[in-house]
């Protein structure tokens, strides 16, 4: 009877105390105790401003860290921040924080585009408050940290904290993604100057083939060159990370018609861009370069501070394939994929319209004055509008009217006749046609190219069009009362058969090929011929 | 005759960039994690990348250090704060060892809890009871890389309706604000049976 007794008390105690238990009337009524830690970035980008807030890009500007170091639950956390002037107020909420429990919030604050107007750094502030209930009681905590917003074309290069960064590249360069944020082919001014230099170029659909790719991008490039584009080298502490940069818009590169490599990297990739081609930025220690994906997938470097010496496009692709790429290959480096970071949401900020001929505003055209390394000054605008006749009665009786016109160029002139359409350049080339289509000068000329360059170029491309070369006898010839290699070719063609004529020769780092053709045997076109070489001349 | 001239001009600009086509080469890391994730959201991991011998020495001359490792780390996720990190180079294998708490890592949401698995693809392996096995791809190296991984995450005991949805991993956990854990509800029954049993007098044959 005493067992039953002990056993029934040890069991009523076990219920008890399981009942107690199950419905928690032994846990403590703790309380809850709220730690918190508010990181925030010193600073943000105007030019970029778009970027932070997309939370997938993840350049927040202020990280919220909250800990319940209590024994009891913390409950309806709710988080607001704002920017003064710049971002309204956002709020984030959680419902409980159990004791033990970390909440880390991140900020994405959307900016306003008012940013984007600010042309230098501007303070503000960004304000957090947190509110969270304690055992009934509503509890807040405010903080206020300060912000600059900086001006639209200042770039900071690290993300880092100086406490944080080691110096290293990667630490120096963090913030190296956000340049697309500065790459606008979208931008009218860049669409224009890329469709001068297409212009230029004859017309080129970059995005149908290489060929196409690459005689768009010479056309771009020449149009810089002959308007005096230039490298400006960057200044002290430029890359060191430390300092907020002026990194120009492409916009602003064909302005002043300069930038530092960045700013031309950004320029080129841009104009690039504008016509259906991948562009990249690749970063490294102290430089920078673009390199462009032509329509095969073929990638190749330009090294766009070479504009600086006036060479040609061919040139800067070779310079940029020998040294730069090579360089930073052998080094610490980053390649920015523009239409990748541009997919992801990195992309420019809306910029000033500006007038629709901004372009001539600027002195920038196909007849700009400004010339390349001093070499020329006017250009081909000046075809066929020139007073008067430089040759006179030269000739007059071959084309039976007595009258020539001049052809200024940006390399060279010529005299034609008054009486036939002007010669046209298409950037590399300068083409003049007879009335009756059986007579043909074309002066080819292309920086960086040797006499042989010239040669094989125009040879081969007669086989590529189906001409076959019957006879080709080589020798020399005057020109500009010099003497130059020259080829004289019989040609077989659909048409018949046809001569051809060519001097080859190079002039200040520009190879020149001066060719006529004509159906075989026709002595006035040979004569005719002859005359406007005799007229040929460097200097626009 | 006209043809030529555009011939001419193609020819002449595209001979010298033939030779100018260069190759962006993207690296790839394999690896594993283990993923131990407590009751309050910490995530407690364990990982080691495997690189080839050539990478491996890249990885060394470019992370001098193993503090500037650890932002390839730690850049992964911002919303969490490391704590213990240790990072070692493993020489004899041509790989990376770390370990790390995440304060934060899921994020407790009332009914349930979210851990994000981040923006990378991902693939479920296989899920048996609170271990989750994926595998998760990820860039690295600000997109010059990709790390592949392994990853085991093994949630809190008695996580229960386990699941993913976009990149999020959801799971429930016992409600322990209320203290009501089902393992004293079962002691009181069993106390109140026993009780039951031994003071209600039962009808037995013959008494």
């Amino acid at each position: 009877m005493k067992a039953k007794v002990v056993t029934s008390a040890m069991l009523v105690l076990l219920l008890v105390v399981s009942i107690a238990s199950y419905t928690g009337a032994f846990e403590k009524d703790g309380m809850g105790k709220l730690e918190y830690k508010v990181y925030s970035k010193d600073q943000v980008m105007s030019g970029a401003y778009k970027v932070y807030g997309n939370p997938k890009l993840d350049f927040w500007a202020t990280k919220t860290v909250l800990m319940n170091d209590g024994e009891g639950t913390i409950k309806n956390i709710r988080i607001k921040y704002s920017i003064d002037n710049y971002a309204p107020e956002t709020e984030r909420r959680y419902p409980l924080l159990l004791p033990g429990e970390t909440i880390v919030d991140l900020y994405y604050p959307i900016l306003s585009s008012d940013v984007t107007r600010l042309s230098a750094s501007t303070p503000s502030n960004v304000r957090i408050t947190v509110t969270y209930e304690v055992n009934g009681e509503t509890r807040e905590e405010s903080v206020t940290k300060p912000l600059s917003i900086l001006g639209a074309n200042d770039f900071v290069f690290s993300s880092l904290n100086p406490e944080e960064s080691t110096g290293s590249f990667y630490d120096t360069f963090s913030n190296a993604p956000l340049l697309a944020a500065w790459v606008t082919p979208s931008d009218p001014v860049v669409r224009e100057f890329a469709d001068l230099g297409n212009k230029l170029a004859g017309g080129a659909g970059a995005s149908l083939s290489d060929d196409e790719a690459i005689k768009s991008l010479s056309g771009m490039w020449e149009l810089a060159v002959r308007n005096g584009f230039s490298y400006k080298t960057e200044g002290e502490g430029y890359w060191t990370g430390k300092f907020a940069e002026h990194i120009m818009f492409p916009r602003d590169v064909i302005r002043d018609k300069s930038g530092t490599c960045v700013d031309l990297a950004l320029w080129f990739a841009s104009l690039a861009m504008s016509q259906g081609l991948k562009a990249y930025i690749v970063l490294m220690p102290g430089h920078a370069f673009p390199l462009i994906e032509l329509p095969s997938g073929a990638i190749i470097p330009v090294e766009a501070t070479a504009i600086n010496q006036g060479v040609s496009f061919q040139e800067a692709v070779q310079i940029g394939m020998e040294k730069s790429w090579k360089m930073a290959m052998n080094g610490p480096h980053d390649i920015i994929d523009v239409a990748e970071e541009h997919s992801n949401g990195i992309v420019p900020p809306e910029l000033p319209s500006l007038e629709a001929d901004i372009l001539s505003k600027w002195g920038i055209g196909l007849n700009a004055g400004a010339g390349n390394a001093g070499e020329n000054g006017a250009n081909n605008g000046g075809a066929g509008g020139n007073g008067g006749n430089p040759g006179g009665g030269n000739g007059g009786d071959d084309v039976g009217n007595g009258g020539w016109d001049s052809y200024h160029g940006t390399y060279f002139s010529f005299n034609y006749p008054a009486n036939w359409d002007a010669p046209e350049d298409y950037g590399g080339y300068v083409y003049l046609l007879s009335p009756d289509e059986e007579f043909e000068f074309i002066v080819l000329y292309s920086r960086g190219a040797s006499v042989e360059d010239m040669a094989q170029a125009f040879e081969g491309s007669l086989v590529d069009a189906g001409v076959e070369i019957t006879d080709r006898q080589d020798g020399e010839a005057s020109l500009m009362g010099q003497s130059v290699y020259a080829v004289a070719y019989s040609l077989r063609t659909d048409y018949g058969k046809y001569s051809a004529a060519a001097r080859y020769f190079t002039a200040n780092g520009v190879g020149f090929a001066v060719i006529y053709d004509f159906p075989a045997g026709n002595s006035e076109y040979n004569q005719m011929g002859e005359h406007i070489v005799e007229t040929f001349n460097l200097g626009g | 005759m006209k043809t030529i001239v555009t011939l001419v001009i193609l020819l002449l600009l595209a001979a010298p960039l033939v030779a100018g086509e260069v190759k962006i080469v993207e690296y790839k890391i394999d690896g594993t994690m283990k993923v131990t994730l407590d009751n309050v959201g910490n995530a407690h991991v364990e990982e080691a990348w495997h690189l080839t011998p050539n990478l491996y020495l890249q990885m060394k001359e470019t992370y001098p250090t193993t503090y500037m490792l650890r932002r390839e780390f730690e850049n992964r996720r911002s919303d969490t704060e490391y704590r213990d990190m240790k990072i070692e180079w493993d020489d004899s294998n041509n790989g990376v060892k770390a370990t790390y708490t995440m304060l934060g890592a899921a994020i407790n949401r009332g009914d349930h809890w979210e851990l994000d698995l981040g923006d990378g693809d991902m693939t479920l392996s296989s899920q048996n009871g609170n271990t989750v096995v994926l595998t998760l791809v990820q860039p690295i190296s600000g997109g010059d890389g990709r790390l592949i991984e392994t990853a085991t995450i093994v949630l809190p005991d008695g996580a229960k309706n386990v699941g993913i949805d976009g990149g999020m991993l959801r799971y429930e956990l016992p409600d322990k604000e209320n203290g009501r854990n089902p393992a004293f509800l079962g002691l009181a029954i069993i106390s109140l049976v026993g009780l039951i049993l031994l003071n209600v007098p039962l009808k037995r044959g013959g008494e």
